[in-house]
């Protein structure tokens, strides 16, 4: 019976004190928040603490929550703005000639398309690897669209940025990917 | 998402080699750290209610304790009173029969139980047959509780007044029922509820009329120890009606209104109180004989001329010893009943004459006699042919003075 009810109906369950209803919500979001904080952030130690920060806030929030967005955007709003906090004090972020430099290689020549190269194996390897050398936002992007499957507006109101820059976000991470996985 | 076919479908090539990476999960330590942290935000709003119960359950259980004690602190404040003026030793009975019961039970109160058990003892004894009825007196034990007892005091007193009026019995009529007495006298009612009688009579009358209020000091005190037998005595003692009055007054009595009984019963009721709450000092003013008369006097009267008497000083005095001390006085001032010799029947009138003074002196018992005019008296009762009136005369004396060393002449009169 609760497994029926939306996220959104699960949070305000929630608010009103059934604890079960938060069980369920974290059940249903528990490895695509995890494994988007993970390869977002590359260290497992600060993703599962900034993990961790993320349902604590969620659960702070409970009282103010409105259901006025999808459950799953709030919540990776809440772990963008974390992950966003936590790489400003790590290292600046990429600037706009690299990704201006990302968007010319998206134009690659066909033959050169890492699935066509390499073994499934070192695809996801060097995929990994790929991923972790991308800059936070088209990382972020790029793993919102991929794991959490969100659109470009959703991922725009993930990231607090507008739809374009999404996109071009979007397209940077793909010119590089792309060219890391081409042999 | 893209709008270019070449990156939507690169795009869609890596979404696929994406999610053929390891899927990674939370660790379980990870997964209970906030789920516990999620419970414990909602554990301060479960723990209130259950702490909120247990402060209720123990605010409602102070409150039924506290409740209860402030009852049981009401129940002895009101309980207090009672022993206070009713002596220990004859708490509640005594207090019940005193304004209900005839001068023949009052007789036989100090031996307070005594009220049922001689009932057959009555009938076996030498007693007229027009003697007491068993039944008011069942009526007057009817009160179990003290609250009963001091509420019946008026109930008792109407119903066993109504069964006067009905049974034609003075014994039971009550010691608040002056009025009809006052009737039957043919004076001005309310002159003599308020007044003492005229003049050629006052002196005793006065004597008399006051006696009830002592009477009633002395049957709120302690009774003193009575010979077992005689409580059958005083209801034959007062068993007869001799007095031409006493049918007459009855329609007197039922002309009276409510009002004016209730009246009459409180200021008895009131000077009786006083008269409980008055020092003991002041009755022991009056000497020891003066208090065995009074207290003879007070079972010895018809209930009626206690009542009526009881009214009468109600409104006519307020200064209780000043009232013993005259009343003292003029008792032993008083010339002795000169009742003439009465008929020997039973409903005859009274012996002496037919003035009412006369009669009503011999209504108000001879208890207020001296002992030697009192065995006069009785002798005169004999004389005239009504040995059972002498008898009780006699019975009467005897728990009256019961160190008194009855004549022989009149021991022949006495049970065997």
């Amino acid at each position: 019976m609760t497994a029926e009810r939306t996220d959104e109906e699960l949070m305000l369950a929630y608010a009103r004190g059934e604890a079960r209803a938060f069980e369920s919500l974290y059940g249903r979001h528990r490895g695509p928040l995890y494994r988007f904080m993970l390869r977002t952030i590359h260290d497992r130690a600060v993703a599962e603490e900034l993990y961790q920060e993320v349902w604590s806030r969620v659960v702070a929030a409970r009282g103010r929550y409105q259901p006025s967005a999808r459950f799953s955007t709030w919540l990776l709003q809440i772990a963008h703005n974390l992950m966003i906090d936590h790489f400003r004090r790590q290292r600046p972020q990429a600037g706009a000639d690299e990704a201006a430099l990302v968007l010319e290689q998206l134009d690659a020549p066909e033959h050169e398309r890492p699935e066509q190269r390499l073994s499934e194996f070192e695809q996801r390897r060097r995929l990994q690897l790929a991923l972790e050398e991308l800059p936070p936002e088209q990382r972020e992007a790029f793993l919102l669209r991929a794991e959490n499957e969100l659109g470009l507006e959703e991922i725009a109101e993930v990231t607090g940025v507008g739809r374009e820059t999404v996109k071009s976000r979007l397209r940077y991470a793909l010119a590089k990917l792309r060219e890391r996985l081409t042999p | 998402v893209i709008s270019d076919e070449r990156e939507r479908r690169l795009l869609d090539e890596l979404a696929q080699a994406y999610r053929r990476l390891p899927r990674d999960e939370p660790a379980p330590e990870l997964d209970a750290a906030v789920l516990a942290k999620a419970r414990a935000a909602l554990g301060p709003r479960r723990a209130l209610p259950r702490w909120g119960a247990g402060l209720g359950m123990a605010a409602v259980l102070a409150l039924a304790v506290g409740l209860s004690w402030q009852v049981r602190q009401r129940d002895e404040a009101q309980m207090r009173p009672l022993p206070a003026t009713v002596p220990a030793a004859e708490p509640v009975p005594a207090l019940r029969r005193v304004p209900a019961t005839t001068p023949a039970a009052s007789g036989g109160r100090a031996e307070d139980g005594a009220i049922a058990a001689p009932k057959p003892e009555a009938a076996a004894a030498p007693v007229p047959d027009d003697a007491v009825p068993p039944e008011p007196t069942k009526e007057i034990e009817a009160p179990a509780g003290p609250a009963a007892d001091l509420e019946s005091n008026t109930v008792v007193g109407s119903r066993i007044k109504r069964t006067n009026v009905e049974t034609a019995h003075p014994v039971f009529t009550l010691e608040r029922e002056p009025l009809p007495r006052v009737r039957a006298t043919g004076d001005e009612p309310t002159a003599e509820a308020v007044a003492p009688p005229p003049a050629p009579r006052e002196p005793a009358s006065v004597a008399v009329a006051e006696e009830p209020v002592e009477a009633l000091i002395l049957e709120s005190a302690p009774a003193p120890a009575a010979p077992p037998a005689p409580a059958a005595a005083p209801i034959v003692r007062d068993a007869p009606e001799p007095f031409p009055g006493a049918d007459e007054s009855r329609p007197g009595r039922d002309r009276m209104s409510a009002p004016e009984l209730d009246a009459a019963e409180e200021a008895a009721g009131t000077r009786a109180g006083e008269a409980a709450a008055a020092p003991g000092a002041e009755r022991e003013d009056l000497g020891a004989l003066a208090g065995q008369r009074e207290r003879a006097a007070a079972r010895e009267l018809p209930p009626e001329d206690r009542q009526r008497r009881a009214a009468t000083l109600g409104g006519a005095s307020t200064d209780q010893k000043k009232d013993a001390d005259d009343r003292d006085g003029l008792r032993r001032q008083s010339p002795p009943a000169q009742p003439a010799p009465a008929p020997a029947a039973t409903s005859a009138p009274a012996p002496s004459t037919g003035v009412v003074g006369a009669s009503e002196r011999k209504r108000e018992g001879y208890a207020a006699l001296a002992p030697d005019e009192w065995l006069a008296e009785i002798r005169r009762w004999r004389d005239a042919g009504d040995v059972a009136r002498a008898r009780a005369e006699l019975r009467a004396f005897r728990r009256t003075y019961p160190d008194a060393t009855i004549p022989r002449d009149l021991r022949d009169l006495l049970p065997p």
